[in-house]
């Protein structure tokens, strides 16, 4: 039994951990879940069904990743299945491993509003791309690519002010100083109630 | 124990098929396609100074196009980022403005057509443009924030040489433009943090990596770190934190940051000034090289002064950074040749190498901090190695029951190199053994499955 979860539990650990690193080389203002909420056009939660890299079609020497997400929750915008969006890589690291967006990942996403030139990308970059991860005992946990820190910063401070409650893990999870995995329920849950909070 | 051993080796094969870029040292490590594979990518010194070529336009300008920094001190200003860098007096890196970007009218790159253009001639390492986006328009058009100070990029690099042959970078002068806006996301950031910011990308730029050194900086006060922590803290430390560099008084580059340009750019001095420390990282059998565990090499404490030296001067690297993290597998049929980057060398993996100052120091071995994957990696395991062994220093009677704080000296002087500053991590679980058992975790296994049994009986007999 042991060596069975152990087993199932590499085997996640081998499919999650195909990711590849992405977005190098970008250097941005640290971003609380707030603003993160604050400046999404879109918030969406889903698996990657393709990322294709290809040259922008109105400027050819701009190289982006066209990524195709099948939608299992939306929490900010509009309803979708499927979502599709375009974004710039500026890196030939990037480049070759399709921005870090392998087929069947699962993200959450906070994605900022569309360009004219149809680009986007999560906001403050990796730290609006998180990585949602499942364990054997049917943990689900997600980290954006700063490993959450500071993610939570005067969150509590601002539901409270607005007396929008939360529940009590969730309230835990936010007065974590430090960075790391979050739990998704309570992730999605205090999204939300910023969703709400905002003016 | 056999089921931390299982979930050791498939988090290892986890993070085996999983990465493409290095740090902690070097960005990039040449790969298969090299002459000389697991070498770091740098810059050709032949091709010295490498020659930057630099926006005509306002570094930064208000919504309404009223100029904040003009051009000539934005100029002046990323002369002086670059000169950071070159004068650190053990390099031979050096770097020179070719005059006004090409290929755009006036040399202004102002739209996404203009940068569209500009990118064309990095990526046929025509030029390696410096751009001013004075409002944030062009990181606007291409789908970005606000929040972005900054990015720098290599746009083209030779895999059988192993040399960079163009980048870029660009600035966020809506960052710089006065204004303090929620309204419409614009926001400030303080000049000296945007130097910090900017020099860091050109860190980048010039075939730098992430590093961790002082990593507890990320559970201190973010505007008061502890002084002797931030004076060792890496300019290219992953993550903007702590004040600024310059309202303490302090150098921007921090050790680990002279020593590390210098690796990859020595000069003729450099010898006489480094030396260097090397070894590998063992699992706790003591044969089987570990890859991705910190390794620092911190001076030792001076007690006479009221500094903490040990934290001040530290240089690091990571376990294996020279190796790949993607060996390649042909079991899913999508990465039989692995990553393109990284030497494939065995002897590489668990191998370090740190240059240091001449002095005596103590060698500790610590996880890369769970926060620094993707974009913020820090090695080349992306994400980090789960690992379960405690941080430890090394003494000369390494073991994997010894005393994890116990620490011998180790006297470098200039020009020489100290090996076989081997470190065994403690713990019980002796290695990835790759399905091989010394019939220590046959045992274990046994009394694991004995006790699942004798409780499945007790929850039996209670439930009765």
């Amino acid at each position: 039994m042991r060596v069975g979860a152990g087993l199932f539990l590499g085997l996640l650990g081998l499919l999650f951990g195909s990711a590849v690193s992405a977005q190098q080389g970008a250097y941005t203002l640290p971003a609380s879940l707030d603003r993160l909420v604050t400046r999404s056009d879109q918030i969406i939660r889903g698996h990657v069904v393709s990322a294709v890299v290809e040259p922008h079609p109105q400027f050819p020497n701009l190289r982006t990743v066209v990524v195709t997400i099948r939608v299992d929750r939306t929490l900010k915008g509009a309803a979708e299945s499927t979502v599709t969006f375009r974004q710039f890589l500026w890196d030939a690291r990037d480049v070759a491993n399709a921005g870090g967006y392998g087929k069947t990942d699962e993200y959450l996403l906070f994605l900022n509003p569309v360009s004219k030139y149809g680009l986007t990308s999560p906001v403050g970059l990796e730290q609006g791309r998180f990585r949602v991860r499942r364990d054997a005992k049917g943990n689900v946990s997600a980290m954006n690519g700063h490993g959450n820190v500071g993610l939570f910063t005067n969150v509590s401070a601002k539901l409270a002010a607005q007396r929008i409650a939360v529940s009590s893990g969730t309230q835990a999870m936010l007065q974590s100083p430090q960075g790391g995995a979050a739990p998704l329920a309570a992730l999605e849950e205090a999204i939300q109630a910023l969703e709400t909070a905002r003016p | 124990m056999k089921r931390t051993a299982l979930l050791l080796l498939c988090a290892l094969l986890a993070f085996a098929v999983g990465n493409l870029c290095y740090a902690g040292g070097p960005l990039q490590v040449s790969g298969p396609a090299a002459a000389q594979p697991g070498q770091p990518y740098v810059w050709d010194t032949a091709s010295f100074p490498v020659r930057y070529t630099i926006d005509s336009g306002p570094l930064s300008a208000t919504p309404e196009g009223v100029t904040v920094i003009n051009n000539q001190t934005g100029v002046a200003g990323v002369a002086a980022m670059f000169h950071t860098w070159q004068s650190v007096p053990t390099t031979s890196i050096s770097y020179t403005s070719a005059g006004p970007i090409t290929g755009v009218a006036g040399g202004d790159v102002k739209t996404i057509n203009d940068f569209n253009a500009v990118q064309a001639s990095c990526n046929s390492a025509a030029q390696n443009p410096v751009i001013f986006d004075a409002d944030g328009s062009i990181f606007s058009a291409l789908g970005f924030d606000s929040l972005t100070i900054g990015i720098s990029g290599i746009c083209s690099a030779n895999p059988a040489t192993g040399k960079i042959q163009s980048a870029f970078l660009m600035l966020n002068g809506e960052l710089q433009d006065g204004v303090t806006d929620p309204t419409t996301s614009n926001y400030e950031l303080a000049e000296d943090l945007f130097e910090e910011g900017i020099t860091h990308e050109i860190g980048h730029f010039s075939g730098l990596g992430h590093s961790q050194i002082n990593v507890e900086v990320l559970n201190q006060n973010p505007l008061n770190c502890n002084l002797d922590d931030l004076a060792g803290l890496p300019l290219m430390f992953p993550e903007i934190i702590c004040q600024s560099r310059s309202s303490e008084n302090l150098p921007l580059l921090a050790p680990d940051d002279m020593a590390w340009i210098s690796k990859l750019y020595p000069n003729a001095s450099y010898a006489a000034n480094y030396g260097t420390i090397r070894g590998y990282i063992y699992f706790p059998d003591g044969v089987t090289q570990l890859q991705g565990l910190n390794v620092i090499a911190r001076a030792m404490d001076n007690p006479a002064t009221t500094q903490d030296e040990s934290k001040r001067t530290a240089v690091s690297a990571v376990s294996g950074f020279l190796f790949t993290g993607n060996p390649g597998q042909s079991i899913s049929g999508t990465n039989t040749g692995g990553d393109s980057n990284g030497g494939r060398d065995p002897n590489l993996i668990g191998y370090y190498e740190i240059p240091v100052p001449p002095g005596t120091y103590n060698i500790q071995v610590e996880d890369i901090n769970s926060s620094f994957a993707s974009g913020s990696l820090v090695g080349p395991l992306d994400p980090p190695i789960l690992v379960l062994y405690p941080g430890e220093f090394w003494h000369q009677y390494e073991s994997s029951s010894d005393l994890t704080q116990q620490k011998d000296p180790i006297v470098v002087q200039a020009g020489q190199t100290v090996s076989n500053i081997n470190v065994i991590m403690n713990g019980n679980d002796p290695r990835f053994d790759n399905n091989e058992d010394d019939g220590h975790s046959l045992v274990t296994n046994l009394t694991n499955w004995i006790t699942d049994a004798i409780c499945a009986v007790c929850a039996w007999s209670s439930s009765l």
